[in-house]
């Protein structure tokens, strides 16, 4: 194996990286405001990314065919972006705040209602024929020469995914870090009552959070449709899954942990892909995952958390 | 006649004793259901009817193990339909490469079902009970991928046939299936009766009210979790089995986490902590969508369409009545009950005055 190669690899890691990261974000981002884990987060992305599809293809390019597609696509993914925050503020403030009897495991449940929901209204809402996703820049590829006769070659679109991917997550820590939000996000996360106590107002805190985890999840949705061609409603289930792996694998205790889980899981499964196996790369990554969290239950960066009665 | 009366009446408490007694319902429902296939047979029922109703029946044994799982251990999972798929799988498996050897399939079915429980509950069971859904839905992903590419297993995208099954030399009809799959049912229901009514039961119940309280009992709580996830783990492998007995095909694409979520949602909308309301939950999830949805136009054009019904039922109970369907039954007869007496008492008010 050459360096092209291997660098191609971990290029293709990287991207997955990107998209996995967001969701993963979200999914932590939910984890530590509600405590609960929202299953519905693939299917709202899922939503906005046939909001995004459908609002460039059967809307933007038919009424305004003039108009460069970048600008309309970056036009529909910040659309797909407003839907998914509205879903994600509205079970929160319709659904779980209402609930009466709520623990982890009820929410949960709620969460998973949300699912049967939302892959029922997927075909109702935008027709039951796959869409193709817009994919302007996927013509322009960049080729970097890196020793050897072949050059490496990097798909714009997957370039692009994992810069805005990383601007977005450093916004993201930098916004938990010092503005009020992300200090109330904090306080909310260690202790929601003492929080509420001292002023912080949980409520919003808790629904910003639903909807920012929403919009994340629509943006990763955006950027990764492309990357399978065309739409269906199960295109994110694997995104889920695998970030919800990279949570537990990180340890929930921490925003940077789950992250840096993000881009190992990724980077693992393409070189059980290389070097394993092509079938069950999957599989071996679940596997070598439950194996890290039999030796260390709290994630590989978590700490425990001594629970009071 | 003062003796007689007497002994008329030890019948009556005899037979009001006899239907009090638990399993009198279970015996009930197994006769209706025999019924049904006897109603099948004369032409009365359609037979596809009868082959609806049978698969109601199956998700209605696997929901019983996921009664145990959500109502009294307070756990969720979402592997349930990985796990239907293994037992199906592994019927066909063993039809297709060993001969028609119910027995070794069996125990077959149940090994792997304890292996698989027990590995993926302790993990997950471990740390805290919310990490069992997230780590049965990865386990039905790659479950998914297992049945799609492990192709000389099992027969890859299209799924697994099998000829008739036969028993000791004799080829089992579809109505014998039906009666095998209607005792299973009662064994099933009565062992989730007799497990609810032990201490067994009782420990999980403790369990999920207050994990920490039940620890300060001595309750150990990662063994009656586990415990509680491996039976249900098992009772859905006995219902996959059942499944590919009476269908006689299995493919990867029908346990996908959408069989899941209809199974949780007939659970929860049915009544939790009731096996008749598993029954009526299941009736009314795959039931209704099967028997009626499926003829209206709107619902033929839309698939996943009758989701939303599931979905959003699954949100109001658990939002505003966790007890579920079966416990509005409850509620009603104690609403008239109250109602009646309200009626009775104003009215011998108005007859005899305020005393």
């Amino acid at each position: 194996m050459d360096l092209q190669q291997l660098l191609t690899m971990i290029f293709s890691g990287l991207t997955g990286a990107a998209f996995l990261a967001l969701i993963t974000m979200a999914i932590v981002l939910i984890f530590k405001t509600s405590y609960t884990t929202n299953f519905a987060q693939s299917s709202i992305a899922t939503f906005s990314a046939y909001t995004v599809t459908a609002f460039f293809s059967k809307y933007f390019q038919v009424n305004f065919p003039n108009s460069s597609p970048v600008t309309l696509l970056i036009i529909s993914i910040l659309i797909g972006i407003i839907v998914g925050f509205a879903f994600g503020v509205a079970i929160d403030v319709f659904i779980i705040r209402k609930s009466k009897y709520s623990n982890a495991i009820t929410k949960q449940m709620i969460t998973m209602g949300m699912i049967l929901v939302i892959s029922g209204l997927l075909p109702i809402t935008f027709g039951i024929f796959p869409m193709a996703t817009p994919k302007p820049l996927s013509a322009v590829v960049y080729q970097i020469p890196v020793g050897g006769n072949i050059p490496l070659y990097l798909p714009s679109h997957n370039l692009i995914s994992i810069i805005i991917a990383i601007i977005v997550l450093s916004i993201m820590f930098v916004a938990m870090k010092y503005t009020k939000w992300g200090l109330g996000v904090r306080a909310t996360a260690s202790n929601e009552v003492v929080a509420s106590m001292m002023g912080v107002n949980t409520k919003f805190i808790t629904a910003m959070s639903w909807g920012i985890a929403g919009g994340l999840g629509a943006l990763a949705a955006a950027l990764y449709a492309p990357t399978v061609y065309t739409l269906s409603p199960d295109i994110m289930i694997s995104l889920q899954v695998n970030g919800f792996l990279a949570a537990v694998l990180g340890g929930f205790s921490s925003f940077g942990g789950p992250i840096v889980a993000a881009i190992i899981i990724p980077l693992a499964r393409v070189f059980a892909w290389k070097f394993v196996s092509n079938t069950w790369a999957n599989a071996i990554v679940y596997i070598l995952v439950l194996i890290i969290i039999l030796i260390k239950p709290v994630g590989l960066f978590g700490k425990k958390i001594a629970k009071k009665v | 006649m003062e003796n007689k009366k007497t002994s008329q009446l030890t019948l009556l408490n005899r037979f009001q004793s006899f239907t009090k007694h638990p399993f009198f319902g279970i015996f009930l429902a197994a006769f209706v259901m025999i019924l049904i296939q006897v109603l099948g047979n004369s032409g009365i029922l359609k037979p596809s009817a009868v082959d609806i109703l049978a698969n109601i029946w199956i998700y209605m044994i696997v929901g019983l193990g996921f009664t145990l799982l959500l109502g009294y251990a307070g756990l969720a999972s979402l592997g349930t339909a990985g796990f239907i798929g293994v037992g199906s799988y592994v019927i066909g498996f063993v039809f297709n490469q060993m001969g028609m050897n119910f027995f070794v399939a069996f125990i077959l079915g149940v090994v792997l079902a304890i292996i698989l429980g027990t590995i993926v509950g302790f993990i997950s069971l471990r740390i805290e009970g919310m990490y069992l859904a997230i780590i049965t839905l990865g386990l039905s992903e790659i479950l998914v991928e297992v049945f799609k590419f492990w192709t000389p297993v099992t027969g890859g995208v299209n799924g697994v046939q099998i000829a008739r099954p036969e028993f000791f030399g004799k080829v089992l009809e579809r109505e014998e299936v039906y009666f095998i799959l209607v005792f299973f049912m009662v064994v099933v229901m009565i062992s989730v009766v007799n497990i609810i009514a032990s201490p067994t039961g009782r420990a999980m119940l403790s369990i999920k009210n207050s994990t920490s309280a039940a620890q300060a009992m001595g309750i150990s709580v990662l063994k009656y979790r586990l415990m509680t996830f491996v039976i249900s783990t098992v009772i859905a492998v006995i219902g996959g089995m059942l499944y590919m007995t009476y269908n006689r095909a299995t493919t990867p694409n029908m346990w996908s986490i959408a069989l899941s979520l209809n199974i949780l949602a007939a659970v929860v909308i049915g009544g939790s902590k009731s096996i008749w309301g598993v029954g009526l939950g299941s009736l009314l999830i795959f039931g209704l969508d099967q028997l009626v949805l499926k003829r209206i136009e709107f619902f033929q054009v839309y698939g996943n369409a009758s989701f939303i019904l599931n979905g959003a039922l699954i949100i109001l109970v658990v939002m505003f009545y966790p007890g579920g369907i079966i416990r509005m039954f409850k509620d009603l007869s104690n609403f008239t009950k109250k109602q009646i007496n309200g009626i009775i008492r104003s009215y011998k008010e108005y007859r005899y005055g305020k005393q």
